[in-house]
């Protein structure tokens, strides 16, 4: 820190030296010459004697000051400022005005900016009191908006509740309703009724869901949708994108597509997780060339999504080798949460991915599948794992382990860190009598503290 | 001597005016920034959904770490509205950091609470702890209590860490109330991660004085009655909104406020936790895991969510907020010059080249400054030297300038979040806008300047008392009748 001090001290003299020489350089006014011999001779009162060299360098010193002190950015920059106004005001009043009046504003002007403060402070009250009352009316104007819409959304949530209940839970007359629904064509009216269609097709099913996709389409809703994915405004792409998918299932698939590799991540998400919704057949084509990422998000998504339809899904192994690694992950958690056991061998393959997410995500996935074929394999493993797969072995072995893993195990819990050793302790315990007595064994004879992991792992709290 | 003063005078002038023009400057530009943010924000916040991480099994773990120390008046409420936030896939980790009044006799009983055998897996270090403590009830499997030896915020983090499960944690402080979706929306840009790794997030915090609280949730938001807590509103949303986001979107991010944080857990583990001996600790660890993403050449970013989902108490005694800005500068001041390798060192790209000098000099160094222009002002005032119409300029310029940057933030947060509907509430906020630099900013500076004194003359390193109303007083305030 000091040496950086010090460099920052030495290249400021250094540019100061300069700037100093180059003062000394300058020709010197003759008055201004003459002022400084004058206050010289004023303060040096007395001194009789002095030689050449400091008179030199009180020169230069003197010279120094004299053109910088009279530059001292705070006023300077305000009289130029004060400057600028008044040409300003000048040349507008020339452009504007007679010659005759011209010259009486001239006069005035020159007048008033005899006094710059004046100006100045006049100036800048008259910006703070504009800026105030403008961000004070906007706030205002902001509140009232606000408020009134909010009012409005409210007041037209009851009406089109009320309208869609009744049609269809009291059978009132389709046309009654289109009719009356046709009447909402206000932007945020449509928008408040696009909304309330949305969230109705989502919490129905079977007819009730038929009949309102039906509503949206008659009222040709999904024109509006369809403006909207080629907007320029992302939210308003993604609006689209998501009641097109929903509402619009046989038009949108084709519109969606292109978005599918777009550039705006959240544009991207949008249509990939759409995409999938569209997937009759849930064949997860889009998948098979996808080159850009594939976030957590919308894997989440897409989950969520099979899950409430309760589709048939393909098995992932097929995208094991993809190329693009979101793309393995996913799959590989596909496989795991559908139990797809005939990928076995391939995800046994896949503990040699060079990536140690994937491959935590494999282990996972041989737990949740007990896989005993891949214990051999993972155990050869652990060694090279990092920590956190070394766990995630550790914790494949809670589910797989047997009498043959002890050794194994053994020297697992003869280390030292605290977790690799709870979780040996926990695969032995859980093992059966075996490991228990190895346990016991172990603890009386090689460390007695191993009572306590078996303690806390005895607790299925912990 | 004529000739001495006019060099002084040009030197300390012109130093003072250039860095006026500087901090305004920089201030400008984080304010623009910030607009095109929150707008983008504000735009995706109405298409954006995170209800679908509740119901997934993909969701990733999160652990809430709540460290306590003498909150024996809130905790239960705060630990239950703890446990009622939405997600699916979290627990509970209180940290009762050697209160000396019934905080844990309290959990004990409300919770049904019992000592647990239990082997602590140290990876960080922290002051003994004397119990693990879970409860009887199956559905409160997900809430631990830690009870140890006292050792301040950081030391209880680092041992709630020890005991985290989660992939993630969260650190808030036990007496905040927490928004009840904040862990879906905090969780998110960790999903949403492509090649860029997120290692934390932070969100805005907000002031709850005055507001409604009923079982340790926030059911009405009000602005606080007394002056202190109203301008502390205004001086958060300044930097909430209109310094942090623009922070967060150039990847410069060097503070996530210890109120509410969501981070990576084995990274901060990787980096040795929190910093046990300093008073900074949210900077201090937020900086140390940047350093350490890129001294592992890892690309990485640290995420802000512009909604308010944590609300905290301000302090409303002047001694209190004193001490509470005394203590926020001596941490300034020591996680700066702890990793004062950082400053204007390339190898740290933006938190380098940006933050690290942005925090030094117009941070730490504002005080030191405008004290020193004061100062040097009376002087000049007293030896007959001043220029009294420049300086009124000036200082009317100054004033003008934070009247105009305050009254702006009010105008992000309403037109963002429309939290204060009545028009009643945002005109309070504006007038309050006018006296902030006049009655409020002199306490900030005065404390800034005493925790500077703190730090380098008096080597001051502890943390101050933080007398707290309480959250659940305030609701009792709030439900008496009038």
């Amino acid at each position: 820190m000091k040496k950086k001090i010090l460099n920052l001290f030495a290249i400021f003299l250094i540019s100061q030296l300069s700037v100093w020489a180059q003062a000394a350089q300058e020709p010197v006014p003759e008055t201004a010459v003459a002022g400084h011999v004058q206050e010289a001779e004023t303060t040096n009162v007395g001194e009789t004697t002095t030689s050449e060299s400091q008179g030199t360098a009180m020169s230069i010193v003197e010279k120094y000051v004299e053109q910088k002190a009279d530059k001292i950015p705070h006023r300077s920059f305000w009289s130029e400022r004060c400057n600028e106004l008044h040409q300003l005001l000048l040349a507008t009043s020339e452009r504007i005005f007679s010659p005759k009046t011209h010259e009486f504003l001239a006069y005035v002007l020159g007048v008033v900016f005899d006094i710059p403060v004046l100006i100045l402070l006049i100036f800048l009250s008259l910006t703070f009191i504009l800026n105030i009352i403008l961000v004070a009316l906007f706030l205002l104007i902001t509140t009232f908006y606000k408020s009134g819409r909010e009012l409005y959304r409210k007041k037209l949530n009851e009406q089109l509740e009320q309208l869609l209940t009744d049609y269809l839970f009291y059978d009132v007359d389709e046309e009654e309703t289109l009719r009356k629904l046709r009447k909402v064509n206000s932007p945020l009216g449509r928008n408040v009724l696009i909304d309330m269609l949305f969230n109705y097709q989502r919490n129905l099913s079977g007819e009730y869901r038929d009949r309102i996709l039906n509503l949206y389409k008659r009222l040709d809703l999904q024109k509006v949708s369809e403006k909207r994915i080629s907007s320029f405004y992302t939210h308003r792409r993604v609006r689209g994108i998501r009641e097109l998918s929903n509402m619009y299932p046989s038009g949108a698939r084709e519109l969606i597509i292109k978005y599918v590799r777009d550039k705006n991540d959240l544009v991207r998400s949008e249509a990939q997780i759409a995409y999938a919704y569209l997937d009759k057949e849930a064949s997860f084509d889009f998948l098979d060339d996808l080159k850009s990422p594939l976030s957590k998000w919308v894997q989440l998504n897409i989950l969520n999504y099979v899950k409430l339809h309760e589709k048939e899904v393909p098995s992932f192994g097929a995208w094991l080798h993809s190329p693009n690694k979101d793309v393995q992950d996913f799959s590989v958690r596909m496989i795991n949460y559908f139990q797809q056991n005939e990928n076995e061998e391939q995800l046994i393959k896949m503990l040699d991915h060079p990536n140690a997410e994937t491959r935590a995500y494999v282990y996972q996935t041989i737990r949740s599948l007990n896989l005993f074929e891949a214990k051999a394999e993972i155990k050869k493993r652990y060694g090279q794992e990092d920590y956190q797969n070394k766990i995630e072995i550790l914790q494949v072995l809670d589910v797989l382990g047997d009498k043959s893993d002890i050794d194994f195990l053994a020297e697992v819990v003869s280390g030292d860190d605290v977790r690799l050793k709870t979780e040996a302790t926990r695969v032995l315990y859980r093992m059966g009598e075996a490991g228990k007595a190895f346990l016991k064994e172990y603890s009386e004879a090689e460390d007695i503290s191993l009572n306590k992991f078996v303690e806390h792992i005895k607790d299925t709290r912990n | 001597m004529d000739i001495i003063a006019k060099i002084i005078s040009f030197w300390v002038e012109s130093f003072i005016f250039y860095y006026a023009i500087a901090i305004f400057f920089a201030y400008t530009i984080l304010a623009v920034i910030s607009a095109f943010v929150l707008r983008r924000y504000y735009l995706s916040a109405k298409v954006a959904g995170q209800d679908e991480v509740l119901s997934s099994p993909f969701a990733p773990s999160i652990t809430i770490l709540a460290p306590a120390f003498n909150e024996g008046l809130n905790i239960v409420e705060n630990i239950k509205a703890l446990l009622a936030l939405y997600y699916t896939n979290f627990e509970v980790v209180v940290i009762n950091d050697g209160s000396t009044d019934d905080t844990l006799l309290k959990t004990i009983e409300a919770f049904d609470l019992e000592k647990v055998p239990y082997v602590i897996d140290e990876r960080i270090f922290c002051t003994e702890i004397r119990g693990v403590y879970k409860s009887k009830k199956r559905a409160l499997n997900n809430l631990t209590v830690i009870d140890k030896v006292n050792g301040g915020k950081a030391d209880a983090l680092n041992a709630g860490l020890n005991v985290a499960r989660g992939k993630y944690f969260i650190s808030i402080d036990a007496d905040s109330i927490i928004d009840p979706y904040a862990l879906q929306k905090m969780v998110k840009p960790f999903l949403e991660e492509t090649d860029t790794k997120v290692i934390a997030t932070g969100g805005v915090i907000r002031i709850a004085n005055s507001c409604e609280i009923q079982d340790g949730h926030l059911v009405k938001i009000n602005l606080p009655k007394k002056p202190l807590p109203l301008f502390q509103v205004l001086e958060y949303n300044r930097a909430f909104l209109m310094g942090r986001l623009a922070w967060s979107r150039l990847n410069g991010l060097l503070i996530i406020s210890g109120a509410l944080g969501l981070f990576d857990k084995e990274i901060v583990i990787a980096c040795g936790g929190y910093h046990r001996f300093t008073v900074g600790e949210d900077m201090e660890l937020v900086v140390r895991m940047r350093k350490y993403m890129a001294e592992n050449k890892k690309d990485y970013r640290v995420e802000y969510i512009p909604d308010p989902l944590c609300w905290t108490e301000a302090p409303g005694k002047l001694k209190v907020l004193v001490r509470q800005r005394n203590r926020w500068t001596r941490g300034t001041i020591e996680t700066l010059f702890s990793h004062w390798n950082i400053f204007l060192n390339p190898k740290y790209k933006t938190m380098g080249l940006v933050s690290h000098p942005f925090w030094v000099l117009f941070e730490w160094m504002a005080p030191i400054v405008e004290i020193f222009g004061i100062v040097y002002f009376i002087t000049i005032a007293l030896l007959g030297y001043a220029n009294w119409p420049y300086f009124f300029i000036t200082l009317f310029f100054v004033y003008f300038f934070s009247v105009f940057f305050t009254s702006y933030a009010i105008l992000f947060d309403h037109i963002a979040f429309y939290r204060y509907k009545k028009k009643s509430m945002v005109l309070r906020q504006l007038v309050a806008a006018l006296f902030e630099p006049l009655l409020f900013h002199p306490i900030v500076l005065y404390s800034a300047i005493r925790g500077n004194f703190d730090y380098f003359v008096l080597r001051k390193r502890s943390w101050g008392n933080m007398a707290r109303v309480g959250l659940r007083n305030m609701e009792e305030r709030n439900n008496r009748p009038k």
